[in-house]
């Protein structure tokens, strides 16, 4: 039954406001894939109230682990981050992941911020699988990059871009990607980082005909499908889709 | 049971928990026509609950019939209830009429209190003539036990549960959720789409405890207590002041299993004091009456 109980936590901080846990869950490292989420309840007690979901950061099926990479952004991850911790249980893997090509192909993962989290699992699976990966990382500045050295342990180069100059492309990383990419001509794209970044990845890839795939996010009360909470507008209207159930991941032409 | 709007149409909560074990599933409400529900976000926590706007996203009850009862069906023997909601008395008429008789339908949950809709749900409930309209309709055309779910958004839910039940409801489930909202200083805008939304979890308990007081009080049909039950002592509460049946629905988001070991708890608690029936609990607390008034120095 994916409802784990966790009794072998670990944190670690690894930036700003940034936590590495390490959970000991080798059912949930072999089931896992790439792109998927967990659903994790923080605190014993009602306040705050619901569980938070966490993209899978990385997972060592060999050793049981499962990785999670959280920013303290809100009152619950602050909470959670700031001291002694005591996480409940997880609902887990949930969600579609990403769709990797069938053969060895060109990929582009584009990376805003902390969308950098599900992208590591996805490219050390891109990796094993022989495709031939760009990774266009982006950040508001070098002082705060999350993953930036983990996306580029798996030889694969790695194009930053920041807001403020201060590490490579000055600028949105998704205009690296574009630009890039007509040299690069990517089979398959995909993104992960805040919406309005997504919605210029979606742009880029229909220019450069290349197919691509978003992870969402939003505010999440069951996680499984019931609740119809985290709709998001589908492309063309009229529909929501469920983001813990139909996603996170989503083809392009389906969202926006 | 498990509350409408929180458990889906059943399927969703398989590899977490065992349904076999909750006594009834009550489904998300369906409405005559496909609905895809408020724009988002239709979710915010607040101090120990959550803000909802879904706005009664369902596929229809056509589906329902077609789909998701025989789904449901396949893999749980527990009873079904299925929960309707109409903008007009005619389609509450028209939802009874269509589900009554459908395999694995045993009650039918009737929804005049959803706030999140801009007609109908709510609307009925806070009216007592609408309310007996609705009731009557409903009764007239099924032969289904009816429950009808109220609203704590009144003044007096005793008037309402007196009317629902006069109208011929056989019991009455209570609370539906809080109409209330939050405001996001950042953006200084509504955080929820739909601006306002229901509240639901810990946080409303003492609310729908003290509604379920009051209508014990008021009728004498059975009661479905709900609205921030979490752990066995909860259901207790609300056993004691007068539910028969109690309902889970936000405790379902913070544990999947709460059904379940709320059912487990209460059975302890009926074993450690040596009680037989449960329905020796129900309304026991209304028991307690002061004989003398009480005096304070």
């Amino acid at each position: 039954m994916p409802l784990y109980p966790l009794d072998r936590v670990k944190r670690r901080k690894v930036g700003q406001n940034l936590y590495l846990y390490t959970f000991y869950l080798p059912e949930l490292a072999r089931s896992a894939r790439p792109g998927q989420f967990v659903h994790l309840r923080l605190f014993p007690q009602y306040d705050p109230l619901l569980r938070r979901p966490f993209s899978i950061h990385q997972v060592d099926p060999g050793r049981g682990l499962v990785y999670l990479l959280l920013r303290a952004t809100g009152r619950g991850t602050s909470l959670f981050s700031s001291r002694p911790f005591r996480p409940q249980d997880l609902l887990g893997p949930l969600g579609r992941g990403f769709t990797l090509p069938e053969r060895p192909s060109r990929v582009a993962v584009v990376s805003g911020g902390m969308g950098a989290a599900p992208l590591v699992f996805l490219v050390v699976e891109l990796a094993r699988l022989g495709h031939e990966v760009s990774i266009f990382a982006g950040a508001r500045s070098k002082s705060f990059f999350p993953a930036g050295k983990e996306l580029g342990r798996y030889g694969f180069p790695v194009y930053p871009a920041t807001d403020d100059g201060t590490l490579g492309f000055t600028g949105a990383v998704t205009e690296l990607f574009r630009r890039e990419g007509r040299l690069f001509r990517p089979e398959k794209a995909y993104a992960c980082g805040p919406e309005g970044m997504l919605r210029a990845f979606k742009d880029a890839c229909i220019e450069l005909n290349c197919p691509g795939e978003v992870s969402l996010e939003e505010f999440m009360a069951c996680g499984v499908g019931a609740c119809q909470g985290c709709a998001v507008p589908a492309c063309g209207g009229g529909e929501y889709l469920r983001v813990c159930a139909d996603g996170p991941v989503f083809d392009i032409a389906e969202v926006f | 049971m498990v509350a409408s709007g929180t458990f889906g149409f059943g399927t969703e909560y398989v590899p977490y928990v065992d349904l076999k074990q909750i006594g009834a599933l009550v489904l998300k409400g369906v409405t005559i026509e496909a609905r895809p529900g408020n724009v988002p976000p239709r979710l915010y926590e607040t101090s120990a609950g959550i803000l909802n706007s879904i706005g009664l996203a369902n596929p229809g009850v056509d589906v329902l019939i077609a789909e998701k009862l025989p789904s449901l069906l396949a893999i749980y023997d527990g009873k079904i209830i299925a929960n309707i909601a109409g903008e007009s008395v005619e389609e509450y008429r028209e939802l009874a009429g269509r589900l009554d008789g459908v395999a694995g339908v045993a009650a039918l949950e009737v929804n005049i209190s959803c706030p999140n809709v801009q007609k109908g749900g709510m609307q009925f409930g806070t009216d007592p003539h609408a309310t007996a309209e609705v009731v009557q309709a409903v009764r007239r055309s099924s032969k289904l036990p009816v429950i009808v779910k109220l609203s704590p958004n009144v003044t007096s839910i005793e008037t309402i549960a007196k009317a629902a039940a006069y109208a011929g409801a056989d019991a009455l489930s209570l609370i539906n959720t809080l109409w209330g909202m939050a405001i996001d200083v950042r953006t200084q805008k509504p955080v929820l789409g739909n601006i306002t939304g229901g509240l639901s979890g810990p946080a409303v308990k003492p609310v729908a405890l003290r509604a379920v007081w009051q209508v014990f009080e008021a009728v004498d049909i059975p009661l479905v207590g709900m609205g921030g039950i979490v752990t066995a002592s909860d259901a207790l509460e609300f056993i004691l002041a007068g539910a028969t049946a109690v309902a889970i629905g936000t405790g379902n988001f913070i544990n999947p299993r709460s059904a379940v070991e709320v059912v487990a708890g209460i059975e302890k608690y009926l074993e450690e004091r040596g009680i037989d029936d449960i329905n020796d609990l129900v309304g026991t607390a209304h028991r307690w009456r002061p004989i003398l008034p009480v005096k304070t120095c």
